[in-house]
């Protein structure tokens, strides 16, 4: 019973799942992503430069910014300077008064980004604060607040910030109470949502659970991880609030001079337009560049922090650089060799349809290409179904099976997947190389496919009725309304009660297995000759599972129709399986009939796995157990991808990859230790 | 498995108990007596508004999520709670935690009300009763590291491990559940779901309760991890003398890992026993039917195997059927079964209770041996 607990420390970081946590920022992966996303180092480079301006203004000004020269009122930018003891010219200019305009903006950027800073500073804590308070305890406390918010969202912050600067009068800490008060809504309002969002997660639950406070809660917990959203909230808003100062001072409403401020500077400027355009243009341009490298670096961080973002935009990108190049063709190689036995060892010849084959698939590889690099989900299967009978395609999550059936159905989002090679032999005709109107055709009509979640494969817009019926109309050309008769007939034939009345109702409207029967009638509306499901039972209960699974065997029965059944159940595979193909990292293991394969497995891992499984009907003294996890297809082991958890494991398998040895006429397994691990039995 | 070596296990579990027991000793009641259960749970109700507000600020409607449930637990022991989705397990944990508050009912921990507790005492019985979540990906704090997640437990309780001695005491609990103790300094996004299920039980180890309350803890995990897991959870037991409440709506892992099981629909306990009992001689229509409809991963005699397929609608927990909530399935339902609610009492003297008007004994075949 003890034995197998020191295996989870071998499965090394290959095993370990390399998903991050939504908005996880660190600054190395900042780095990271500055390096893939060069063009950002302007922004970048332009906020560390305005920033080291304003701290350093004192040495880096080349003139004092408050010293006048009447000589050089409106000296054009290189103009000399004025006064003898400085040979720096007027870089930029001198306003009015003969005033340096370079030193100016350099003054200047202290004003902006001090006001922005300790502004948002002030607003984020206030606004923070009272988000989370709100959306931690709710009640009157959340009441109050978002009341607050909303009234404040309805007025013109810049209106709000005007009328309380003429009453409490101007200057630099009235400016930052002015935009605290104007502008924390705009954090609690986020706070909020996202506290309300955590407080419900199991992590939080978890800390209540062992007696955390809330503060605790709050801070240790809800807070960290809020801190990639408002960091981008806050880039936002330290360019709002510069902007927002730019036009107070505009107004004379800001700091007061003499202090230099771009805003102050532009309104000043705003009267030698014509003859000294240097005044206006440069702290404008100030202004312009300062929000928009702030823009610019948060929707960076944005898209850095959130996988979605990242992953859409890497897609957008993928597209541009692989279309049309050759890699995403077939790729034909001799595929024979592997292929999976099924039926009989007689290999099928050429693209000639097989007697009794309904469907072949041969060598069929799908690849991912991600942002972190690329993924083998499917890596050369090969299996055959025949007309009436049922193929069980078993295996974990993350073992392939849902890719490959979505390869041969050609639904497979591409990007990111590519079919880099193989064939799908349905009828003769190859799935994978056929013009997609041709396919759409053929699925629907010949092929259907039903999936594990109904809720998101039906239209929520449309009644379950017009969605059956519409397999008639499209592919059959039928009237609207023999259409929606026939819709009624299959809804009573997949034993959905009192089919006339619910024909008209919407998806949301049916319970789980209902819907699932729902997509099952639009799925065999066609009659169609193949069915591939995916999953079909997985969300359901047991006691709904087994009408399913009872209603997809009388179909077969009364049609023929052949059956691929994607699942991880051992017990649903036992139920109704003629023959099941056993996948694991992407490759097919083992396969053969059901009842064999059950009785005296030929792979290790289909023998883990079966000896592992609890039983209804039987309480055994403990579980054996398979060590170690399933791999992270990104680093599949070397040599047999089982090797690092199998215990029939030999020097030779972590080099060599086992072919699939026949282990009878009508058995394949893909380990080289077979005979040995069906004898033990 | 045979009932007299189920007994044994039972007797060394309570063995082990005793050793430990000093450590916990502030409950009222007399420690020493054999059949005061660690936990009774009576008649405990959760209804949740489905309307927050209506029009004149009353109640729209009610989710009868836990309607009236009652149950022990003894000391070393695992009560398996089964049932379909939505039948009110997860609430029954949730309010045990006290993450809710339960509408009306009295669970004695010990001989205390659990939910009579003030918000200190509270405090105090999360050291005694754990939980352990179904989701392994969601149940971490991500921005956390492992150690510090499950040394979390001593900073909110000080006094109990000093904090130079932590760091030793997490290395030893993560290779008590099979973890590196260098895996102290990840992130739990780095693990995969069964090692995050450990890194959970370690957690709720760190207390070293007397109760832990596993929600799903395998349903989310790969089959060929499951076993490890469920394997960890029983080794525990023996080792440290704990109890669980185990739930899960998988058959079979509830067999495998329960000492009693009850089986609940629609916020009702409709049958209880020990596992022989309600795997081996079910007496409800449901637990028949749950049994019939799971099936066994034997190929051999698929045909002959019968199986109850259940008709009817999906009866709502918002407006339950009268009477036996079960009824509008039941193949067996009389008019007695929309007017009585049938009582969950022992109707064959075997010591499991069972709520049916009309119960009837099934002898079900075990599975040989392989
Ligand atoms: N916070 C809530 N507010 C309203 N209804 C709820 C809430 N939590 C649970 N319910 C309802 O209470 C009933 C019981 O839910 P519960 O989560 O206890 O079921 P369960 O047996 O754990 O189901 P599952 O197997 O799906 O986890 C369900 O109808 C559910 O929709
Ligand atoms: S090839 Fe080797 S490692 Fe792979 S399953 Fe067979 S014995 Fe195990
Ligand atoms: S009480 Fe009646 S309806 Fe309920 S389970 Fe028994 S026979 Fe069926
Ligand atoms: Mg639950």
């Amino acid at each position: 019973m003890s034995a197998p607990l020191q295996m989870t420390a071998g499965d090394g970081p290959a095993a370990r799942d390399s998903g991050e946590p939504a908005g996880n920022v660190t600054v190395r992966k900042l780095l990271r992503a500055l390096w893939r996303d060069k063009l950002m180092l302007f922004p970048l480079l332009f906020l560390v430069a305005l920033s080291v301006a304003a701290v350093g203004a004192e040495l880096l000004a080349p003139h004092d910014p408050f010293d006048q020269n009447l000589r050089s009122r409106n000296a054009p930018p290189m103009a000399s300077h004025a006064s003898e003891t400085s040979s720096f010219p007027y870089l930029l200019g001198a306003d009015p008064l003969g005033r340096d305009l370079f030193s100016r903006l350099i003054y200047g950027a202290r004003v902006s980004l001090a006001v922005g800073l300790a502004s948002v500073l002030a607003s984020g804590t206030l606004g923070i604060l009272l988000g989370l308070m709100s959306g931690y305890h709710r009640g009157w406390l959340d009441d109050v607040v978002m009341r607050g918010v909303d009234v404040l969202m309805g007025i013109p912050g810049l209106l709000l910030a005007l009328f309380i600067l003429f009453l409490v009068g101007t200057g630099f800490w009235n400016l930052v109470i002015v935009f605290a008060l104007t502008r924390w809504m705009i954090y609690a309002r986020v706070t909020r949502g996202l506290t309300l969002s955590f407080r419900e997660q199991p992590f939080v639950e978890g800390a209540q659970t062992i007696g955390c406070s809330d503060s605790r809660i709050i801070f240790r917990h809800i807070l960290p991880n809020l801190a990639s959203p408002i960091l981008v909230l806050a880039t936002l808003e330290i360019a709002i609030v510069i902007l927002a100062e730019a036009g107070l001072s505009f107004l004379g409403m800001g700091i007061q001079p003499p202090a230099p401020t771009w805003g102050r500077m532009v309104a000043e400027g705003r009267d030698y337009i014509t003859s000294a355009w240097w005044l206006i243009t440069f702290p404008g341009l100030a202004i312009l560049l300062t929000a928009l490298s702030l823009n610019l670096t948060a929707a960076w961080l944005r898209m850095v922090s959130d996988p979605v973002q990242r992953w859409r935009w890497f897609m957008g990108r993928s597209e541009s650089r692989h279309e049309g190049d050759g890699e995403t063709a077939l790729a034909y190689s001799e595929p024979r060799s592997s292929r999976t036995n099924m039926e009989n060892s007689e290999p099928a010849q050429g693209r000639a349809a097989n007697g009794d084959h309904l469907l072949e698939v041969i060598d069929l590889r799908v690849n991912f290409r991600t942002p972190d690099g690329l993924l083998n989900a499917v890596n050369g299967i090969s299996y055959t179904l025949n007309r009436g009978q049922t193929l069980a395609i078993l295996g974990e999550s993350g073992s392939g099976k849902t890719v490959s059936a979505e390869a041969v159905m050609g639904i497979l989002d591409s990007p990111p997947a590519f079919v880099t090679g193989g064939a799908a032999l349905f009828d003769g005709i190859d799935l994978l190389q056929i013009s997609p109107s041709r396919r759409r055709r053929l699925c629907g009509e010949r092929i259907a496919m039903i999936f594990q979640d109904p809720l998101t494969a039906l239209n929520p817009a449309y009644t379950v009725g017009s969605q059956i019926a519409g397999m008639f109309q499209e592919h059959r050309g039928t009237s609207k309304r023999e259409a929606t008769a026939k819709a009624v007939e299959l809804m009573d034939r997949v034993r959905i009660p009192s089919a006339r009345e619910r024909v008209h109702d919407y998806p949301h409207q049916f319970s789980g297995g209902m819907r699932q029967r729902v997509m099952i009638a639009a799925a065999i509306a066609l009659d169609p000759d193949l069915l591939i499901a995916d999953e079909p039972t997985t969300a359901l209960d047991v006691t709904v599972q087994a009408q399913i699974m009872e209603l997809l065997a009388e179909l077969q029965l009364e049609t023929g129709m052949g059956l691929i059944l994607i699942t991880h159940d051992l017990g649903v595979v036992a139920d109704v399986a003629d023959n099941v193909a056993v996948m694991y990292a992407g490759k097919i293991v083992e396969t053969g009939p059901i009842k064999d394969i059950y009785s005296s497995p030929a792979h290790p891992y289909t023998k883990g796995l079966l000896e592992s499984a609890p039983r209804v009907d039987r309480k055994m003294d403990s579980l054996q157990q398979i060590s170690g996890a399933p791999p992270n297809l990104r680093f599949i082991p070397s040599g047999c991808p089982f090797h690092p958890r199998c215990t029939y494991v030999i020097d030779h398998c972590s080099v060599e990859p086992p072919p699939l040895y026949e282990v009878r006429h009508d058995r394949s397994a893909s380990c080289h230790r077979f005979e040995d691990v069906m004898h033990v039995n | 498995m045979s009932i007299d070596s189920s007994c044994r296990r039972a007797d060394n579990r309570r063995t082990e108990k005793e050793r430990g027991g000093g450590e916990t000793g502030t409950h009222s009641g007399p420690v020493g007596e054999a059949a005061e259960p660690l936990l009774r749970v009576k008649d405990l109700v959760k209804y949740y508004p489905t309307e927050r507000k209506g029009f004149l600020g009353a109640r729209r409607g009610e989710i009868k999520a836990v309607d009236g449930v009652s149950f022990d637990l003894h000391r070393g022991e695992t009560l398996g709670l089964v049932g379909e989705t939505g039948c009110g397990k997860s609430t029954i944990a949730r309010t045990l935690m006290r993450l809710e508050e339960p509408t009306s009912g009295a669970a004695y921990f010990k001989g205390r009300d659990l939910f009579t507790l003030s918000k200190a005492s509270v405090q105090a019985l999360r050291r005694e009763i754990q939980m352990v979540f179904q989701d392994p990906f969601a149940s971490l704090n991500p921005r956390m590291e492992v150690g510090r997640i499950i040394a979390e437990p001593w900073v909110v309780h000080p006094g109990i491990v000093p904090k130079e001695e932590q760091r030793g005491r997490v290395n030893a609990l993560l290779e008590r559940v099979g973890l590196p103790a260098t895996d102290a300094n990840r992130y739990p996004h780095e693990f995969s779901g069964g090692q995050r299920q450990r890194i959970g039980i370690a957690r709720a180890l760190a207390l070293q309760p007397d109760l832990i309350i596993c929600d799903e803890p395998v349903s989310a995990l790969d089959a060929s991890v499951q076993a490890q897991v469920i394997n960890l959870l029983v080794e525990l037991q023996t080792e440290l003398g704990l109890s669980y409440i185990f739930i899960a709506h998988d058959l079979a892992v509830v067999r495998q890992i329960s000492d009693r099981v009850a089986v609940m629909h629609l916020g009702r306990i409709v049958e209880v026993g020990g596992e022989d009992e309600i795997y081996a001689r079910p007496t409800h229509p449901y637990t028949q039917a749950l049994l019939s409809a799971a099936p066994a991963p034997d190929p051999v005699g698929r045909k002959e195997r019968k199986r109850i397929v259940l008709e009817g609608e999906l009866p709502s927990p918002v407006n339950p059927p009268s009477g036996c909530t079960f009824r509008t399935r039941c193949w067996k339902a009389e008019s007695i079964c929309s007017q009585d609610r049938p009582q969950l009492i022992d109707r064959f003297d075997h010591g499991h209770p069972s709520a049916c008007h009309f119960a009837e004994l099934q002898i079900l075949p075990a599975a040989g041996m392989a």
